[in-house]
């Protein structure tokens, strides 16, 4: 019997393989990974009843069509945009069967960044470090670490009758481009006064030049980045710093972010602004505003919390 | 010892204020007294060159407690641990290694002479990251201090050891870099299906050892 599981058929411009993240490897130089927009990657997998770290498929803008090799369950969530079963509109946030040979494609996303689609009992790739997350610019995890391509297979499980479940539209976590919350921190102290206030009310324009290594701002530079730290010792970099470059515009370090950095940060992003802000667009206007650790902590417990309170339908 | 804040569940020490080797002694001895908690209390660590970046389950371990932590490891008057020695063999002037002349000129050396000078010295690993693998080693001859070039290289080959300013290392995988590359190194230095994936630690030492185009090649080494 041949191997159940995925066949793309067209892989869309950047689909990567992701599951919960690579931890423990920061002193080898590692970075976590994993979904950059996480409370959707959890809905994904938690609408197939798989455990929520399970290897999924993360899309960048949409374009992925794949065809079922053996009967599947399989579940889209993340940014809206037109998903068909065998031409037919189907709904997003939903478990979806997939009989055999039948072909599921997704459109190009109307809005937000990223879609994820997870196969019920998941993905089964090789784990490297301890994880299959895909971090292309090291070929690490995935398929060979790189992004799907048109005629790559993805093996998953056969899935018998399961329950369906459907996550209404009210209680999916809401794109939105609010205020982005940062823990004060690092080199918040040693900043210029004038520069810690002009953050605070600047508002940035997301660039096109982003990845899930990092995001720049674009926009007016920051006043006071004359008198920014010079020659700094490198220390470690995390995901959600905000770094701030000689040039006065702001970079978000993201999942595959470097372990190291040399620039001024002056925080870091609560963890469900950083997935929140993975969601939006080049050119979003963005906004800052500052917090303490403790609330920021308060933060994404609570986005974890509402994410385990939320019920889906139970649909079958 | 300065402690602030690096997230909402992260910390960074600051043992120091600038690159030497007993600033170094304290960051290992720090990460050292935490390497057993990692996986309970701390999900990562990031020791380099003057601090230590940590990131803790904020559910295990409450920010006040592990501040407390800190600062009774900063009471204990320990030794750092001692490190490894990792001897690196190198094929200077090798092909894909084009910047030993400019060196060598820059310095007023022969390239005999920097081959002897990057080659007698036991480095520091003060800091692993840019790339997986990739240790920050110092410090180089002040004689073989050459700043970064101007424009970054696109590709530099795997193995490749350059130099910038007083620190010199080796670039575990092929990537873009802007270091003056003096020479390869046929071992491989980043292996995914290896834990750790890389032999160093920060606080190890490192020691090249030149060698020529044949032990290069016996090796494993491609030119």
């Amino acid at each position: 019997m041949r191997e159940a599981g995925l066949a793309v058929i067209a892989a869309g411009p950047c689909t990567l393989v992701q599951d919960g993240g690579r931890f423990g490897h920061f002193r080898a130089g590692v970075a976590e990974g994993g979904p950059a927009d996480r409370l959707s990657f959890l809905w994904a997998n938690r609408l197939c009843g798989n455990r929520l770290d399970a290897q999924a498929l993360e899309i960048l803008g949409g374009g992925l069509v794949v065809e079922a090799r053996g009967r599947l369950q399989v579940a889209v969530t993340g940014a809206p945009a037109p998903l068909a079963l065998d031409d037919r509109p189907v709904p997003l946030w939903q478990s979806l069967d997939l009989p055999p040979g039948g072909r599921l494609a997704v459109g190009v996303a109307r809005a937000g960044m990223r879609l994820y689609l997870a196969v019920r009992g998941g993905f089964r790739l090789p784990q490297v470090l301890g994880s299959a997350a895909t971090v292309v610019r090291e070929g690490l995890g995935g398929l060979s670490g790189r992004p799907l391509r048109a005629g790559d297979f993805l093996p998953a499980s056969e899935s018998g009758p399961a329950p369906v479940f459907y996550l209404p539209p009210e209680r999916r976590p809401p794109l939105s481009a609010a205020p982005l919350r940062v823990v004060a921190g690092w080199q918040y102290r040693d900043l210029p006064r004038t520069l810690r206030r002009a953050f605070c009310r600047a508002t940035f324009r997301l660039s096109p030049q982003g990845d899930r290594q990092g995001l720049r701002l674009i926009g007016a530079a920051l006043e006071g980045r004359e008198a920014l730290p010079r020659a700094m010792i490198s220390e470690g970099a995390l995901a959600g710093a905000v770094q701030i470059p000689p040039d006065g515009l702001p970079v978000i370090l993201g999942p595959d972010h470097q372990t190291m950095g040399g620039y001024p940060k002056i925080g870091t992003l609560v963890a469900c602004d950083l997935w929140r802000l993975y969601q939006l667009r080049p050119g979003t206007p963005v906004r800052f505003a500052l917090l303490s650790a403790v609330r920021g902590a308060a933060l994404t417990r609570a986005a974890l919390r509402r994410f385990e309170a939320t019920e889906p339908l139970r649909l079958r | 010892m300065e402690i602030r804040t690096a997230g909402e569940n992260a910390l960074i020490a600051y043992l120091g204020e600038a690159i030497d080797e007993a600033v170094l002694g304290r960051v290992q001895r720090f990460a050292a007294a935490l390497a057993p908690r990692l996986g309970r209390e701390l999900t990562d660590l990031i020791p380099a060159y003057h601090s230590l970046t940590l990131v803790y389950h904020p559910q295990r371990i409450r920010r006040s407690a592990l501040v407390r932590l800190l600062r009774e490891i900063d009471l204990e008057d320990a030794p750092p641990p001692a490190g490894r020695l990792h001897e690196l063999p190198v094929w200077y002037g090798a092909p894909g290694a084009p910047d030993l002349p400019r060196v060598a000129e820059r310095a007023g050396l022969s390239e005999a002479e920097v081959v002897a000078l990057h080659s007698n010295t036991a480095y520091r690993v003060y800091a692993i990251g840019f790339a997986p693998g990739f240790a920050y080693l110092g410090l180089v001859d002040p004689r073989l201090a050459t700043p970064r070039l101007a424009t970054p290289r696109l590709r530099v080959p795997a193995g490749a050891v350059g130099i910038a300013d007083r620190q010199t290392a080796v670039y575990p995988l092929p990537s873009p870099g802007g270091w003056n590359l003096i020479g390869r190194c046929p071992l491989p230095l980043f292996d995914p299906r290896r834990t750790p994936p890389t032999p160093f630690a920060v606080g190890d030492r490192v020691r090249f050892r030149p060698i020529g185009e044949a032990e290069f090649r016996a090796l494993g080494g491609r030119p």
